[in-house]
């Protein structure tokens, strides 16, 4: 059903090298016509309008509704969905698709190159207010070649084009956004293997099976998602059978959901949790200073007690399974007593309270944390401690942290990046001053640079050398403090068979069924 | 009220209110409980380093969510540290909370409501409007929005809290000193030349205290929940500080593996605002006329 | 009465333009950037550049001076134009519509489990003053009193939904009318109305009490009017002039209570979506859902007083 790429594109082939297991569930039977789904979701959707939204959550619901050209497998690989086929020219420029024939959105009407134009077109209009533009700027024109050909002009080299086209750029109905203009988001229109039946803010999202999918008729009659914000109560949801399905499951209650015959389904690790130095304040500007932080930091103990052991521990800030990791980096290891020669080295001597202090400055740092990183945060608090410096946890609401963070109110950041596959420049590129989300504070234009060559490079062998050497200067410079590459979880009742969840946090259900 | 302002205004009292609240406290039911739980809080947060030896922030990771033991009598949390301490410990801040933000709300409510209902005009009419504004944001509401502009923490919680009692207190003083405004005696002081600070000093904010004192009392317990609730919506007291609404805010997520990390401090909220209440009730029988025998 | 009205009314849109400047004040004071919240931190697709986020900043009309804003604000509010919410697009009337029927339904239900535990409660005790059933009643109703909700919830969910499974544990089956309604209905319902029925039962005790002491129950007593009568008639109604002024403010408790509730139970209502607009800086939509409680709030009160005028003959409004 979803196709093969083509030539020029077969390097993705090499960003397949990721994922060992696909975590989907099947076991025998053949699928069952019928039933509903309801899935409780950490968070509501944000729009139904597809273009309109950010959160990887809405992606999960909304992309049940609309297809883009192209997606990822869970090998992380590119395939085509509404795109058959693609093609990119010699100078990495123009980006041609061969279109799938015979889709039909859920208004009835056709899918064709034009509805391909009209989409990219509306993402990138101001008016839109699309948050996720100004990934789509390398682009410059859309040309409709043939009712199924289109052809994509990008100003410059850009290897995260495809990325771009499978995030924003969803594929909606043409007629119905002329028809519902600026209220097209209450009536969505795309052509994904289930359509709208109701949507009620903060109460359920109920999609029916769209009876004409172009990749065979889906077995559930009815998918409901519902918000519940509250973990405690997700779960109780979920245990007690209200729900079939729950996103974000906290990593500590899987083994007792396994125990209770639920199945959990582990994804990702295509992610990062790590802590950003600013770099601007002192004594962070001093690299022994950050070194010994580093060293005091026990990730063993962190990947157990916080995450139990549903996480990577964190070397470089790539995940060890993907393509572009380099082994030759080897990182910090828990080492105390190194940590506290090092913050002797730099003049930091034990004061009062066993505080290390440098011409009667106490070692205090102060640490924003949002509220759900709180025992992460206490954690590290109490492992600094041990070598003498002193924290000072601010727990704040996410709006206020988010904010602390990017301009520069912190000593020691929490940040957290969701990729989803293998792609090394989205693991980096907050190292980018041109980038909203520049969290260093102290612009590195070496590291800058390469990454500027990393994403206008299409030979893969080379891009892997690039970012050797970005994970090689980070490291060189413990620029950052690398965490873990934590799992997502999903948690499924036991009748629920055929899901699938690729890394990108989505969720496949157009085969999935549910036994009685 | 009045009447009872006038009889202390009239006369020197019979019994001292002390001794009267005393009686009180043995005569109900469960006063000398409350009193014992309330005495026993303040005590907690006074003495708390005294009372338990082991550190509230001493972090075990191997010791996680340990049920009670003889090693930790209510158990260890999520970090691995000891609940019991931990409580104890907390008493601090909730008794600070209930405490610091009352008396903010006293303070400036108190004054603000007797300055205006005293003086009327166009300062009262500030004042009411003010107060007006400040009421419309039903409950906790005003709390939360303080919360997110001034950000989490103690202070600002204490804060945000004090401030949603001010429109309280300024109501209840500005209708005790318009009542009083026009009462003979505070005319006649007037009139033996005592200066506008003075009779409100004298008179008229004394005179106002029974009723506050008693609303006092019942607002401390509500700004202990309040704070609570402000902590469940993760705008509260930062962690590792051992607030109670804080613990149960973080440790609710572990309840069902681990139901001793949020019983204990809820005891502990409980238990205090209970008794804080039932004192309270004590308090306004002992100063309210109309209900004495 | 008529006049009475129309100043309450008066001085209500007073209140309101100084809620709004409260509201609006606050979530430009206070730190974090609405539009930094849209824009993506997942790092999926690449970068999203400084001028692009100003470019949207310039769009919200976020990026001109504070009074014009407001004033924009103010003149869209009285052309009853709630703007559209940043989040999602659509238009905050919209949203709330959506929403302000569960709140509602949530607090008069809450109002409903208050009252109806309150009355029986407070009146048994007024008529054993000091008995041992007087003294359990009321601890009860302070124990109500002095129970977080989010507590209280946490536990009839564990109880009645983990393990008895005889209640959905969250979310709204429907409207209150319909049987799946009606069950998710229950615990919120329950959770937020305890507080409020022990501020009410010791309320309707100690009204009741007072009433009952004054020369004309004495007097319908000594002619021989049947005691329930005498309750029934004589005191309950005039005891329950200060109840009736209560319960307009503890409407107003339980609307922003709801918060809590609402976010424990996955109650689609205003509160919970008020707070998650706080927390998002989208601020349209806290001024409307602010503007909107507080309108319930200010016209349950008047309601209240003009009740308080049926109930009390002394009191007339000119």
């Amino acid at each position: 059903m979803r196709s093969r790429p083509t030539a020029r594109s077969l390097f993705w082939v090499v960003v397949a090298l990721l994922v060992a297991s696909v975590p989907a569930v099947g076991g025998p039977g053949a699928p069952r016509a019928g039933g509903t789904l309801t899935v409780g979701s950490l968070v509501d959707v944000e729009s139904l309008d597809a273009h309109h939204h950010g959160t990887a959550h809405t992606h999960m619901m909304v992309s049940q509704i609309y297809e883009q050209l192209l997606d990822l497998d869970p090998q992380g690989r590119y395939i085509g969905v509404l795109a058959e086929s693609w093609n990119i020219s010699n100078d990495g420029v123009t980006y041609t698709f061969r279109l799938r024939k015979n889709v039909k959105f859920h208004d009835g009407t056709p899918f064709t190159a034009e509805a391909v134009k009209v989409n990219l077109e509306r993402v990138v209009d101001p008016a839109t207010k699309a948050r996720y533009a100004g990934r789509l700027g390398a682009m410059q024109s859309v040309q409709v070649v043939d009712d199924h050909t289109v052809a994509i002009r990008l100003r410059r080299k850009d290897i995260l084009f495809l990325e771009a086209l499978r995030s924003p750029a969803y594929i909606v109905s043409p007629a119905a956004l002329r028809r519902h203009g600026k209220d097209y988001g209450t009536h969505p229109a795309g052509t994904g293997p289930f359509k709208i039946q109701s949507y009620a803010p903060d109460d359920r999202l109920v999609l029916v099976r769209n009876e004409d999918y172009w990749g065979g008729r889906p077995p559930l009659d009815r998918v409901v998602f519902r918000p519940v914000p509250e973990q405690a109560t997700r779960l109780v949801e979920l245990e007690s059978g209200g729900v079939d399905v729950i996103t974000d499951v906290p990593h500590k209650d899987a083994k007792t959901l396994e125990a209770r015959r639920i199945q959990v389904l582990v994804t990702g690790g295509f992610q990062a949790d790590y802590y950003v130095f600013n770099l601007k304040r002192p004594p962070l500007d001093d690299v022994r200073v950050r070194k010994a932080i580093n060293h005091a930091i026990d990730r063993d103990t962190l990947t157990r007690v916080v995450y139990r052991g549903y996480a990577i521990k964190s070397i470089t800030g790539y995940p060890p399974n993907g393509w572009a990791i380099n082994t030759a980096v080897k990182g910090y290891d828990f080492d105390p007593e190194r940590a506290a020669q090092l913050l002797q080295e730099a003049g930091w001597k034990p004061g009062a309270e066993s505080i290390r202090e440098k011409g009667g400055t106490r070692l205090r740092l102060h640490m924003p944390t949002p509220s759900h990183q709180v025992l992460l945060a206490q954690l590290i608090q109490g492992q600094l401690r041990r070598v003498g410096i002193e924290t000072r946890l601010d727990m704040t609401e996410a709006a206020t942290y988010w904010d602390a963070v990017r301009t520069g109110k912190f000593d020691l950041g929490y940040w957290v990046r969701f990729v989803g596959h293998a792609e090394p420049s989205a693991y980096f590129n907050y190292f980018d001053s041109k980038e909203h989300w520049f969290t260093m504070q102290q612009p590195h234009p070496e590291i800058e640079a390469l990454l500027n060559e990393g994403v206008a490079t299409i030979d893969p062998a080379a891009r892997k050398r690039i970012y050797d050497q970005v994970q090689r200067r980070i490291a060189d410079e413990a620029l950052v403090i690398w965490i873990t590459h934590p799992k997502f979880l999903f948690a499924l009742r036991p009748h629920v068979k055929g899901v699938v969840t690729p890394p990108s946090l989505r969720l496949w259900l157009h085969k999935a069924w549910v036994e009685r | 009220m009045i009447e009872h302002a006038q009889g202390r205004g009239a006369r020197p009292a019979a019994r001292s209110p002390w001794a009267v609240i005393w009686r009180r406290v043995r005569q109900h039911r469960l006063g000398p409980g409350s009193l014992a739980v309330v005495s026993l809080v303040v005590m907690c947060a006074a003495l708390a380093p005294y009372l338990v030896g082991s550190d509230p922030l001493r972090q075990r990771p191997d010791m996680l969510l340990e049920p009670p033991s003889r090693d930790a009598p209510l158990g260890t949390d999520e970090l691995g540290r000891d609940v019991l301490s931990r409580v104890v410990y907390g008493a601090r801040y909730s008794v600070a909370i209930g405490l610091v933000s009352v008396a903010l709300g006293v303070g400036v409510g108190a004054a603000a409501g007797t300055v205006g209902g005293y003086f009327g005009g166009r300062a009262d009419m500030v004042l009411t409007w003010t107060v007006d504004v400040l009421m419309a944001f039903p409950g906790v509401l005003l709390a939360i929005l303080i919360v997110s502009v001034v950000g989490s923490g103690l202070a600002n919680v204490m804060m945000a809290v004090g401030l949603f009692s001010v429109p309280v207190f300024a109501r209840i003083a500005r209708s005790s000193a318009i009542q009083l405004r026009a009462q003979e005696f505070v005319e006649a002081a007037r009139a033996l030349g005592a200066g506008h600070l003075r009779v409100l000093w004298h008179h008229v904010l004394r005179n106002s205290l029974a009723p506050i004192v008693v609303y006092s009392t019942l607002r401390v317990a509500t700004a202990i929940l309040v704070g609570a609730s402000l902590s469940f919506l993760g705008l509260g007291v930062a962690p590792p500080t051992p607030e109670w609404g804080t613990m149960i805010s973080t440790g609710r997520e572990y309840f069902r593996e681990a139901p001793h990390v949020v019983i204990f401090p809820g005891l502990a909220i409980f238990l205090t605002v209970l008794s804080v209440n039932f004192l309270g009730d004590i308090l306004r029988d002992a100063l309210d006329p109309r209900l004495r025998e | 009465m008529l006049r009475y009205v129309i100043r309450r009314i008066a001085v209500l849109a007073l209140t309101l333009v100084g809620v709004l400047a409260v509201v609006f004040l606050s979530l430009h004071l206070a730190p974090g950037d609405p539009i930094s919240l849209l824009v993506p931190t997942e790092a999926a697709g690449g970068l999203t550049p400084r001028e692009f986020v100003e470019r949207l900043r310039a769009q919200y009309g976020l990026d001109r001076p504070l009074p014009v804003q407001f004033v924009k604000f103010l003149g869209r509010v009285a052309r009853l134009d709630l703007g559209r919410s940043m989040r999602t697009n659509r238009p905050v009337a919209h949203e709330l519509r959506a929403r302000y029927p569960a709140t509602i339904e949530l607090a008069v239900a809450a109002m409903a489990v208050a009252v109806g535990l309150a009355f029986p409660v407070g009146m048994l005790s007024a008529l054993r003053p000091y008995s041992l059933l007087d003294s359990t009643a009321m601890s009860v109703a302070v124990a109500g009193v002095s129970l977080p909700s989010f507590w209280t919830g946490f536990l009839l969910m564990l109880i009645f939904a983990f393990h008895l499974g005889w209640l959905p544990p969250s979310g709204r089956g429907g409207p209150a009318w319909t049987l799946d309604g009606l069950r998710t209905l229950v615990m919120p319902a329950i959770a937020l109305g305890a507080g409020g029925a022990g501020i009410l039962a010791r309320l309707v005790r100690s009204s009741l009490l007072e009433v009952l002491g004054l020369d004309y129950v004495r007097t319908a007593r000594a002619k021989g009017v049947p005691e329930r009568r005498v309750v029934m008639r004589h005191a309950l109604r005039n005891a329950l002039v200060p109840v009736v002024t209560v319960l307009g403010l503890q409407f107003g408790y339980l609307l922003s209570g709801a918060v809590v509730v609402e976010t424990v139970f996955a109650w689609p209502g205003i509160g919970r979506y008020m707070v998650g607009a706080i927390a998002r800086r989208d601020v349209f939509v806290v001024q409307s859902s602010v503007l909107a409680i507080a309108v319930t709030f200010a016209v349950v009160n008047l309601a209240v007083d003009l009740l308080y005028a049926a109930l009390d003959p002394r009191i007339r409004y000119d």
